[in-house]
């Protein structure tokens, strides 16, 4: 067992979360979040974020936009979907039962 | 000065040097195959590049024009190493029987040396990952290897070196990953079946995007599945490509350190490396690089089948590694070796010589017995170091500064000229020139003599000067005898003989230890008439 693995670990559990909370009500894109997510210091390397990006988007909880920009590559605006909002509602919960759970054992 | 290349990164136009161009290249193909087809991974790899002509815009500032090795290097810090991406992935996937199955991608192994459990270099507990055997297992397999011949250290030291060190926490997990087994990829098909099937039956956009991607995920499983099977062959292929190789170094190890120990019948030569050298070559120097050629030429496609092995059996990437570039010079330069030292030896082949040695004595009443000089012959011919040559028994050693030829041929026929027993002998070799031929021919040495009571004493060897080298000398003899006298064959004669005229093909055996007399068709029995067949010679 290696700290730095569970540590990963951990974090990765809500990583998922806060990407959508982030999106919760707004636009954004990937730079946005990273971020976001690097000063509250979630993310180490950027390159985490894409993968899972994709893979909200494939299972339908996120959908996007192109925007052009004008001083770089053109943007993607991630949001969320009707079904991403529910996932979102659902994930909430948890977190506040699991965190109310860590906060009782580990006092 | 630096040569830089324009690049378009999502349609940001970069001058890049060509170093920092290179390691970007490769950084993003380590990426890209870090991501199944499934896991989109265009989309992914299309976003870390926006990404990545973001930074550099961003560190390009107004400043600079151009990237270097350095912007490079700080944009691979900050999107981490394929490695890290790689953990992450495995980790995203679900332990709980929820629609998302496994991805193929996450379950690479890789043989690693597990040096945390390590008895020696830890390649037995590596193994053991990778097959998913108990250590114990690997251990005692290469053990019985060991004792039984010594083959297991040797292979042991090989796949030590061979086989890198799980270092990092990626090396660790990917050393661990999942076995090939057949249940394992059987779970596999089903598992992503059955998810297939349930998705089917829900409705709803949500679940119709997600039977989408599980139809992908199913034929994505396919090409895994049929994926580890090619590995799999592949790795039992590489076991026995490796195997072979190894043995066929043995072998040839053993062989240098006793030629003996290969037999190939009768029909080798099993003379001493250092023996052939100073037959044949010119020079040691000469032979020495013949033989520096002869084993590059034979060794390297040896090694190169036990790099073949390893590389298939534990996926060891050669790739960007400068061993087979080298072998294959290494190879070349072993042909050269031989070609040329070839070419030359050839040369020395090239013109026959001859020189005939003829010597005479009246017939007598009494019969002529042939004798081989000291009765040498009939000893056990093959125990010692020789040199097989064109006649069944002849062959070639050395002994001191002399070659020694074994086993002249001994033709018999008729002298029709003179009442002169006759004794030609041939003495040929081959040289550069004609004339080095011709000497060398001369310097072949056949003793023979008469004696008073009417024997013919033959020597059961020619010798010629070693400094002469081995070029093909070889000696003939030629007995010739009158019609109407009588030759006693002596047993001792029998395996030189060649060409005895005699007009019922009696065997070798057949004609020693006997008395013949000597007809215009040849020999008969000494005592009977001579069966004059008569042949379809009729008008």
């Amino acid at each position: 067992m290696n700290v730095e693995n569970t540590k990963a670990q951990m974090r990765k559990g809500v990583l998922e979360y806060c990407i959508l909370s982030i999106l919760n009500g707004k636009e954004a894109y990937p730079s946005d979040i990273l971020e976001e997510l690097k000063n509250a210091k979630l993310i180490i390397v950027e390159g985490t974020l894409y993968p899972l990006l994709t893979r909200l988007k494939n299972t339908g909880l996120l959908s996007y936009r192109w925007e052009e920009s004008k001083s770089g590559p053109p943007r993607k605006y991630y949001t969320l979907t009707e079904v991403g909002r529910g996932f979102l509602t659902e994930l909430d919960s948890t977190w506040k039962e699991l965190y109310d759970a860590v906060h009782k054992t580990t006092k | 000065m630096k040569k830089t290349i324009t690049i378009n990164i999502s349609g940001v136009i970069f001058n890049i040097e060509e170093e920092a161009y290179d390691i970007l290249r490769g950084y993003l193909d380590r990426l890209s195959k870090n991501f199944t087809d499934s896991d989109g991974r265009e989309e992914i790899m299309g976003d870390i590049e926006s990404r990545i002509a973001e930074l550099f815009q961003v560190r390009l500032g107004d400043k600079k024009e151009v990237v270097s090795d350095s912007d490079v290097k700080h944009v691979m810090d900050t999107m981490g190493k394929p490695e890290d991406f790689g953990m992450e992935a495995e980790e995203e996937q679900p332990k709980s029987k929820s629609y998302s199955t496994e991805h193929g991608s996450s379950a690479k192994r890789r043989v690693y040396r597990d040096t945390d459990k390590s008895v020696i270099g830890g390649v037995c507990s590596g193994i053991s990952h990778y097959f998913g055997w108990d250590p114990l297992v690997v251990r005692l397999i290469l053990l019985v290897l060991f004792l039984g011949m010594g083959f297991g250290f040797l292979l042991y030291i090989i796949l030590w070196i061979i086989i890198p060190a799980a270092k990092t926490t990626a090396e660790k997990l990917e050393m661990r990953g999942e076995p090939v087994t057949v249940e394992n990829i059987k779970k596999k098909v089903t598992e992503t079946l059955n998810n297939f099937t349930v998705s089917n039956k829900m409705d709803g956009e949500f679940h119709y995007q997600h039977a989408r991607s599980q139809a992908g995920k199913a034929s994505d499983a396919l090409v895994d599945v049929l994926g580890r099977l090619f590995g799999f062959i592949g790795g039992v292929l590489g076991f026995f490509f490796l195997m072979v190789g190894l043995i066929l170094v043995t072998i040839v190890l053993c062989t240098w350190y006793d030629p003996t120990i290969l037999q190939f019948g009768n029909d080798t030569w099993n003379m001493q490396w250092a023996e052939v050298n100073g037959l044949i070559f010119d020079s040691r120097s000469q032979g020495n690089m013949f033989f520096a050629g002869a084993m590059a030429v034979g060794i390297i496609p040896v090694i190169g089948l036990i790099l073949l092995g390893a590389k298939l059996l534990f996926r060891w990437d050669i790739k960007g590694k400068p061993v087979v570039p080298a072998l294959i010079a290494l190879w070349l330069i072993g042909l050269g070796l031989l070609v040329v030292t070839g070419i030359s030896l050839g040369k020395e082949f090239s013109q026959p010589g001859e020189y005939v040695e003829i010597g005479k004595r009246m017939s007598s009443e009494v019969p002529l017995t042939m004798h081989i000089a000291n009765g040498e012959a009939g000893q056990d011919i093959r125990s010692r170091n020789h040199w097989v040559g064109n006649f069944p028994e002849e062959y070639i050693e050395v002994d001191g500064e002399r070659i020694i030829g074994h086993y002249p041929r001994i033709d018999i026929s008729v002298n029709e000229e003179s009442l002169e027993y006759v004794v030609k002998i041939y003495k040929k070799a081959r040289g550069f020139t004609m004339g080095s031929g011709d000497q060398r021919a001369e310097n072949i040495e056949y003793p023979f003599s008469f004696s008073e009571q009417n024997e013919l004493i033959l020597s059961p060897v020619f010798t010629a000067p070693l400094k002469d080298r081995f070029r093909g000398q070889h000696c003939e003899i030629e007995i010739l005898i009158p019609v109407g006298q009588r030759i006693y064959i002596s047993e001792e004669v029998q395996n030189f003989l060649g060409n005895v005229m005699n007009p019922t093909y009696y065997s070798r055996s057949e004609l020693v230890g006997k008395e013949w007399l000597m007809t215009p068709e040849g020999l008969v029995l000494s005592g009977s008439m001579p069966l004059i067949e008569v042949p379809e010679e009729e008008i």
